[in-house]
């Protein structure tokens, strides 16, 4: 259940944005999930409503609608500019869930296709972002 | 609400105040130079505290070449991750510790991380590790970077014990970092002299101490061969735990 930590993560994130711009409801939640850090999405999507629930009960503050939305892994050689998408899917389970905890351990287990570095940026598709409207 | 819409918000930045919010101390034990002691002297300070206080939260903020596990004798390749509503800290067997270090996930692995990689580990770490400890003592890696730079920036709690051995580079280091700290208005708990062989070695220390106002709590001795005991951390209190007392007074009186 470490989604349960980030999802409280995004309701501090909420009840932050409401307070710094006096709203107590927002229509969208839109939470970004980056394909590396693999988040289940029914784990995380039951603990938002459980924590928005007693944000509501607590703060006065709602979130009408969550949207998640998906964004691939893209990664670009920091030695020779090569860009590929991430597949994790040749890794191991246990490796796989390192990486699920931090996805930065990536350099471990994959290196750039073209030249074997380890030294590759991750552009897109880390780990989680919000966006409220 | 338009400006809302635009922003896209990192909600770990928003939960790792609360996290460490829970600790009445958070001691960082720092050196911009490497080979002072620091690991050796995280491990037995959080022992030292947990004997002598209460339960103690250790954490190895060396994220690219963590070593702490080797100095506590975990065989890391062994250990597995707990969870609950978040990702539990390691009890130490025997111990009144909760350990947290990233080679939980990396295992005997060096991690080749530029800056922002580094920031990111700290904040994943700091957002979803789950506390239970009233002081937290973190073993911050050399130089004075990102890791420092960035779990700093979390807490107005932090204080800082500056590591230092006699020789003169150690000392140049140490007297950098004191006055970078005190320019910025950090609360400095004290240093700590390591591997001191002879008197005037306490001398060099002094020295140092008087020239930027802050006070050597200790000087713990230099033992032959010390490496032989990393692992066997019972051994390594027992021969400089007693020194460490002044420290632990220092911080649990604060």
């Amino acid at each position: 259940m470490h989604e349960w930590a980030l999802a409280e993560a995004i309701v501090e994130t909420v009840k932050k944005k409401a307070s710094e711009n006096n709203i107590n409801r927002f229509s969208v939640l839109k939470i970004k999930l980056g394909v590396l850090q693999q988040i289940d999405r029914d784990i995380l999507l039951f603990a938002l409503e459980e924590l928005l629930k007693l944000l509501k009960d607590e703060y006065g503050v709602s979130v009408e609608n969550i949207v998640l939305d998906e964004e691939k892994a893209v990664a670009k050689c920091m030695r020779c500019g090569y860009k590929w998408e991430i597949d994790l899917q040749p890794l191991s389970e246990e490796y796989r869930e390192y990486i699920h905890f931090i996805p930065e351990t990536v350099r471990i287990y994959i290196t750039c296709p073209k030249c074997s570095s380890r030294d590759f940026e991750i552009v897109s598709g880390r780990g989680l972002y919000v966006e409220l409207s | 609400m338009s400006s809302l819409a635009k922003e896209h918000e990192d909600p770990r930045l928003s939960i790792i105040p609360r996290r460490l919010s829970r600790f009445k101390q958070v001691v960082i034990v720092l050196s911009p130079k490497g080979g002072v002691g620091k690991t050796t002297v995280s491990v037995l300070l959080a022992l030292a505290i947990s004997k002598w206080y209460g339960k103690t939260a250790l954490l190895d903020l060396d994220v690219t070449n963590p070593t702490t596990h080797i100095v506590l004798g975990l065989n890391i390749e062994e250990v597995g991750i707990e969870e609950d509503k978040g990702i539990l800290p390691m009890k130490i067997p025997g111990e009144n510790i909760e350990f947290m270090t990233i080679a939980f996930f990396t295992k005997n692995k060096l991690l080749p991380l530029r800056g922002i990689d580094i920031v990111n580990i700290v904040r994943e770490l700091l957002s979803v590790t789950r506390w239970d400890s009233d002081i937290l003592v973190v073993d911050s890696p050399p130089g004075f970077s990102d890791e420092i730079l960035e779990f700093s920036k979390f807490t107005r709690k932090a204080k800082y014990l500056i590591i230092s051995t006699p020789d003169p580079l150690a000392i140049s280091s140490a007297q950098r970092v004191v006055e970078l700290l005190q320019s910025e208005k950090q609360f400095i708990i004290g240093i700590v002299g390591n591997m001191c062989r002879e008197d005037r070695d306490l001398m060099y220390l002094q020295k140092l101490s008087s020239f930027i106002g802050i006070e050597v709590l200790t000087c713990l001795p230099w033992v032959n061969e010390i490496h032989k005991h990393y692992g066997n951390y019972s051994y390594l209190f027992n021969l400089f735990g007693g020194n460490l007392l002044p420290i632990v007074n220092r911080i649990v009186s604060e």
